[in-house]
């Protein structure tokens, strides 16, 4: 082959080479919903283990893994707010934990929740917690942040102090993260609506998803 | 290490560096909608940053350019020699080293987060400058 024949082979071949790496990896990252089609489906159904709100004839029964220090799912948390007070008794919503290595206060705050609902008042320190998350996530006592929350929304401190501590809220964690682990999920908040995977960007998005599963 | 060798090395560096910012790039602009994901590491806290952008263009996508500008001089220069390619290759890859060493600096003291896919990136940008400032002392 002539130099000048191997010069445009060597350019022909880095130019296909480059593409197929950027076509090869927009193929693995566009979809990740819709890749995986098995882990699409809820593997785990919801039980008494889990913390729910909302009827239990709801039409609308959403699955939800979470952390609270992410701040995609305090973006989704205030979606799921409206959401509740639009729909009412047609919505039931369960809440699993699924703290991300990267948030160095996601544990002891789902192990807050937890210590809260002990008392009957895991949804009040799930609100407050989503609500004042830009607050504590930049702390630097922590501590003190959560035992601010536990007296406004009426905790026995206490309690809570010792409860936040437990041994089985810690296993009851480690049993949702499972449970996200089992389920393949990729990211927080994953979503399930009626055993189902969904992705929605906003709340009309949502808002729709569920009026088809009212609707049927 | 010979000056052909060294040549070769960054060639490899950049091609990892360019397959490392796709990814991220792509990531950025068709990935799924804001989610906390369970594999990036901070990439998320980092990438969702105001320092994610540069001058409205986000620094994964620069990065894209910035490799494939390099793989393209490299790969012109293993067939022409020229002199002047050699110096497009050192200064590119001394400037790549700076800014590589800013982004790292944002990580650690403005952001506060670590993104793993960022630092291999940025690690590729310093190891390039380096193994520049090298051919720079052999010419």
């Amino acid at each position: 082959m002539s130099n000048r024949g191997k010069e445009i082979l060597i350019w022909a071949i880095l130019v296909i080479g480059l593409g197929a790496i950027v076509f090869g990896i927009y193929g693995a990252v566009a979809q990740p919903g819709e890749m995986n089609g098995d882990v699409s489906n809820l593997i785990a159904p919801i039980t008494a283990d889990d913390r729910t709100k909302g009827s239990e004839a709801a039409k609308a029964v959403f699955v939800e893994y979470s952390d609270f220090e992410c701040p995609a799912c305090g973006y989704f948390y205030g979606m799921i707010k409206k959401l509740e007070e639009e729909k009412g008794d047609a919505v039931r919503i369960a809440y699993r934990h699924f703290p991300l290595a990267q948030h160095r206060y996601a544990r002891v705050t789902a192990q807050a929740s937890e210590a809260a609902g002990a008392q009957g008042k895991f949804w009040e320190m799930h609100d407050i917690l989503f609500e004042k998350q830009e607050e504590w996530s930049k702390s630097t006592s922590i501590q003190q942040n959560l035992l601010g929350y536990a007296m406004e929304i009426g905790l026995d401190v206490d309690q809570f102090l010792v409860d936040v501590q437990a041994s089985d809220i810690d296993e009851k964690i480690d049993r949702n993260v499972a449970m996200g682990t089992a389920q393949k999920i990729t990211g927080t908040p994953s979503f399930f609506l009626n055993g189902k995977l969904i992705q929605f960007r906003s709340y009309e998005e949502l808002k729709q998803l569920v009026e088809v599963e009212l609707s049927k | 290490m010979k000056k052909n060798l060294t040549i070769w090395v960054m060639l490899a560096l950049s091609i990892t560096g360019f397959v490392d910012s796709v990814y991220l790039a792509l990531k950025t602009l068709f990935g799924s909608p804001i989610t906390c994901s369970a594999f990036s590491g901070g990439c998320d806290i980092v990438a969702q940053s105001k320092y994610s952008d540069f001058l409205g263009v986000p620094i994964s996508m620069l990065g894209v350019l910035f490799y494939a500008a390099i793989i393209i001089v490299i790969t012109y220069y293993l067939q022409r020699r020229t002199i002047k390619s050699l110096e497009w290759i050192v200064y590119g890859l001394l400037f790549g080293g700076l800014f590589s060493l800013y982004l790292l600096a944002l990580q650690a003291f403005v952001i506060e987060a670590w993104c793993l896919y960022c630092i291999v990136a940025d690690a590729i940008g310093i190891a390039n400058a380096l193994l520049a400032i090298r051919l720079l002392r052999m010419k």
